[in-house]
């Protein structure tokens, strides 16, 4: 078991963005597994707590938000998921995240979102990276495998409620989420499937989603949800938004988006939700960090042939 | 009435319209409730961070500046005799060669005008033309085309990332000029054509410098600017014989050099399309030259990134080859075999594919010659732990010609796949690749259940001996550490002490 000491080390190598070795991330990986196997499918967490949404391997960017949110593990962090795919630094940034969990396991909550899935990952980016960065799939196997393991929802104060997608058609209250089997891989359909995929709309009742998964919800199915659960609010991630935050559903709903400039092209802001003390809230926006240029893989032809 | 054209251009779209949540096209729009810091930002507006590169877009490029006086509309073809006509065609032509800045769409809209019904008028009068061109017909001809169309594109006018085409395509940039180069095109591509063109005195005119610069041009960004190109490329080489060997030469240097030192050409697929029906007329045997084109040109254009931008072009080539002489297969699959990609799983999927086509009409011969490392490869794309490359390798086996190979040289190739077989029935995640595994492994067993009872039994031997080989190699460091605790440090040497050796310690030994 390596000590703090070495996980210290292991931290700061990765806010330098130099990825671990195999064997470090492998038990890191396991280190992490024993420590979300404790958790729930609704995992209580104390405010004061900042609410992140997805980042998407955009390494400098997390830099970004911790300093503007705080730096880890003076500011208590909920991040609810998508931290893999899309960016170049899909390793860095999600070996930093379960580093940061094993070491302040209190201060930080990390849950799943629709990337943090085996299938997802490998269409979406990561497990190409891991590939390139290690010279084979063992470390996408370790965190794939871990991802398994993460809650799926939490619970600010018994009031907030956050997660990655939205509600589910199959799922009425906290203790149904309760009763589910996480740990395996996000499935194609059913109430763990829709946790991740779902989307709030401007509609009433349940819609089919035009992603291929989840659902869409009216704002009378998250008025119900929230009465029946005692919650004031639902904080969700997993769409774009121009802001970094979206209020909807006459506030029962908000959307937070911690990805600036998402895919370095969509020009939108980030967001993060402060939840104080008294449960106060406060969002606070960021642009994109100064540094995003892809890190050079391609070969130059040498200075001395031109 | 230059509005009337503008109105035709096509209108780019903003960078950040599409592609919101790129899962699903979604977009939400944040309304910014209760937020002291209201910014206007949209959906439609162009996004801060792309600035510089939207700027960039609209850049064209340089056209060689000429003085642009007042021209002067000339008079109509009909209206002198025709003696006069070939004249009137130089006249035409020269005046042609003024060239517009159409970075200002206001700016001399009149004479921009008079040029475009210029060029209408040369345009018809060559696609009715009946007598031979005059020497000073083409020699303007060419000097005009060669004003108008060659210029420099600015250098790295497309940021290097983009050229990786890792799936997500940038949308293709449009020449603002286009509604004068689009006729200068169609008049080439006319002039080419006719039958009023002699060949021998045009080669003197579309000569190799002529085709070099023609060939500079398929590096453009407009695919509208490129599909003529493609055209005209074509007709030139079917129109000047002599010139045949050079265009094939030069367009191999450009393969060359955008293999093995750029990396970045947009005109890669259109080149290769002409090549396809280039390679078609091909007579038999082939030419040492076009062997050496398949292997040293052809195949190394797997290699790049972008290949999937351009693979059904080069696929289509590559099968031209084959079927001209099927004695080239095994050389081509033992040369994509060499460029194999191990670290882009969409690429491995597109190899998949083609050599599965290339399996489609080989020869048993030619088969046996690569079945070997072949296979071995593709027992690698079986246990792949990427779904669709794992997949991809599995549909190989619903090809009936390739099962059909596959039971005549079941002795070789069943104990390299069955190993991979089996281990993914023991391992894959995938439930649908676990379901191809069971097909495959069933049509194994169907076919010959001996020899396969035989493989499966080889590979549990194998799997034992290599976990007791393991489990030996793990005893031996446990020795050797336990006995290096024992000793005291001594000197400088390092000394391994505790029971797991530091992750540290091993990417130091690595």
């Amino acid at each position: 078991m390596p000590s703090h000491a070495d996980l210290d080390r292991q931290i700061s190598q990765l806010r330098e963005c130099k990825f671990l070795g195999e064997a470090e991330v492998r038990a890191l990986c396991e280190q992490a597994k024993a420590i979300l196997m404790e958790e729930w499918n609704v995992q209580p967490v104390r405010c004061p707590v900042t609410v992140c949404g997805d980042i998407h391997g955009q390494f400098y960017d997390l830099i970004e938000l911790f300093r503007i949110g705080g730096d880890s593990p003076d500011t208590n962090y909920l991040f609810m998921g998508d931290y893999v795919d899309r960016g170049y630094y899909s390793v860095e940034t999600v070996t930093l995240l379960v580093a940061l969990k094993v070491r302040y396991r209190d201060r930080i909550t990390i849950l799943r979102g629709n990337h943090e899935s085996r299938q997802i990952t490998q269409v979406y980016g990561f497990y190409d990276e891991c590939l390139r960065k290690y010279g084979n799939a063992n470390v996408w196997k370790y965190f794939t495998d871990l991802f398994d393991y993460l809650p799926l929802t939490a619970l600010v104060e018994n009031q907030v409620f956050c997660l990655h997608g939205g509600l589910s058609p199959s799922l009425d209250t906290l203790d149904n989420i309760r009763a589910l089997d996480r740990i395996q891989e996000v499935p194609h359909e059913g109430p763990m499937c829709d946790l991740l995929w779902s989307d709030p709309d401007d509609r009433c009742g349940w819609g089919i989603s035009p992603r291929g998964a989840g659902y869409t919800f009216g704002q009378d199915i998250a008025q119900q949800f929230n009465h029946t659960n005692g919650l004031t609010l639902i904080s969700r991630a997993h769409q774009l938004v121009m802001e970094g935050f979206n209020w909807c559903q006459d506030k029962n709903v908000v959307t937070v988006f911690s990805a600036p400039n998402y895919c370095y092209r969509c020009g939108n802001m980030a967001a993060i939700l402060e939840i104080g003390e008294n449960m106060d809230q406060n969002f606070l926006q960021f642009d994109p960090a100064p540094r995003q240029i892809e890190p050079d893989t391609t070969r130059k032809t040498p200075d001395y042939f031109l | 009435m230059w509005k009337g054209f503008l109105s035709k251009l096509p209108r780019k779209t903003s960078a950040s319209g599409r592609g919101a949540d790129l899962d699903s096209g979604q977009c939400s729009n944040g309304a910014g409730n209760g937020n002291p810091i209201q910014r206007t930002s949209s959906c439609g507006s162009i996004p801060s961070g792309r600035s510089t590169s939207t700027i960039k877009r609209m850049s064209s490029a340089i056209f060689p500046s000429s003085v642009v006086a007042g021209i002067e509309p000339l008079v109509s073809f009909k209206d002198v005799p025709n003696s006069e006509k070939q004249n009137l065609f130089v006249s035409k032509l020269n005046l042609c060669c003024a060239v517009f800045d159409f970075s200002d769409p206001n700016k001399s809209s009149a004479e921009k005008d008079i040029k475009r019904q210029t060029l209408l008028d040369l345009i018809d009068y060559v696609d009715s033309s009946s007598s031979r061109f005059s020497e000073a017909v083409i020699a303007a001809s060419s000097r005009m085309f060669a004003v108008n169309l060659f210029r420099v594109f600015p250098p790295n006018y497309r940021s290097s990332s983009s050229g990786g085409g890792e799936g997500e395509e940038e949308e293709p940039m449009f020449e603002p000029a286009w509604c004068h180069l689009q006729l200068v095109y169609e008049l080439l591509l006319k002039f080419i054509g006719s039958s009023s063109l002699d060949a021998k005195v045009g080669k003197k005119y579309f000569d190799h410098s002529f085709i070099v610069k023609l060939l500079n041009l398929l590096d453009s960004e407009d695919p509208r600017e490129r599909d003529c190109l493609k055209t005209i490329l074509h007709r030139i080489y079917g129109k000047f014989m002599v010139h045949r060997p050079f265009i094939r030469k030069a367009v191999s240097n450009i393969f060359y050099h955008f293999v093995f030192e750029t990396d970045r050409h947009n005109g890669i697929a259109e080149l290769l399309e002409v090549f396809g029906s280039v390679i078609s007329g091909f007579a038999l045997p082939l030419k040492e030259e076009h062997k050496i084109f398949l292997w040293r040109v052809l195949v190394p254009l797997h290699k790049p990134k972008s290949v999937g931008v351009y693979l059904q072009q080069l696929t289509y080539c590559v099968t031209q080859f084959i079927e001209k002489d099927p004695k080239l297969a095994s050389s081509v699959i033992i040369g994509l075999l060499r460029y194999w990609p191990i670290t882009n799983s969409q690429k491995e999927v597109m190899f998949l594919s083609e050599i599965e086509e290339i399996l489609e009409t080989i020869s048993t011969a030619e088969f046996q010659k690569c079945m070997v490392p072949l296979f071995r490869r593709i027992a690698q794309c079986i246990k792949s732990s990427h779904f669709q490359v794992a997949e991809r390798a599995l549909f190989i086996w619903n090809n009936d010609n390739v099962i059909s190979l596959i039971a005549q040289n079941r002795q070789m190739i069943m104990p390299i796949i069955v190993p991979a077989l089996e281990h993914n029935s023991q391992n894959h995640w995938n439930q649908a690749v676990l379901n191809l595994t069971d097909n495959v492994k069933k049509m194994f067993s169907e076919m010959d259940d001996v020899l396969f009872s035989a493989c499966l039994v080889k590979y549990k031997e194998d799997e034992e001996r290599q976990a007791s080989l393991e489990s030996k190699r793990r005893l031996t460091w446990e020795k050797l550490e336990s006995a290096a605790s024992f000793q005291p440090v001594t000197g400088h040497t390092a000394v391994l002490v505790g029971r797991q050796p530091s992750a540290n310690l091993i990417a130091t030994l690595i």
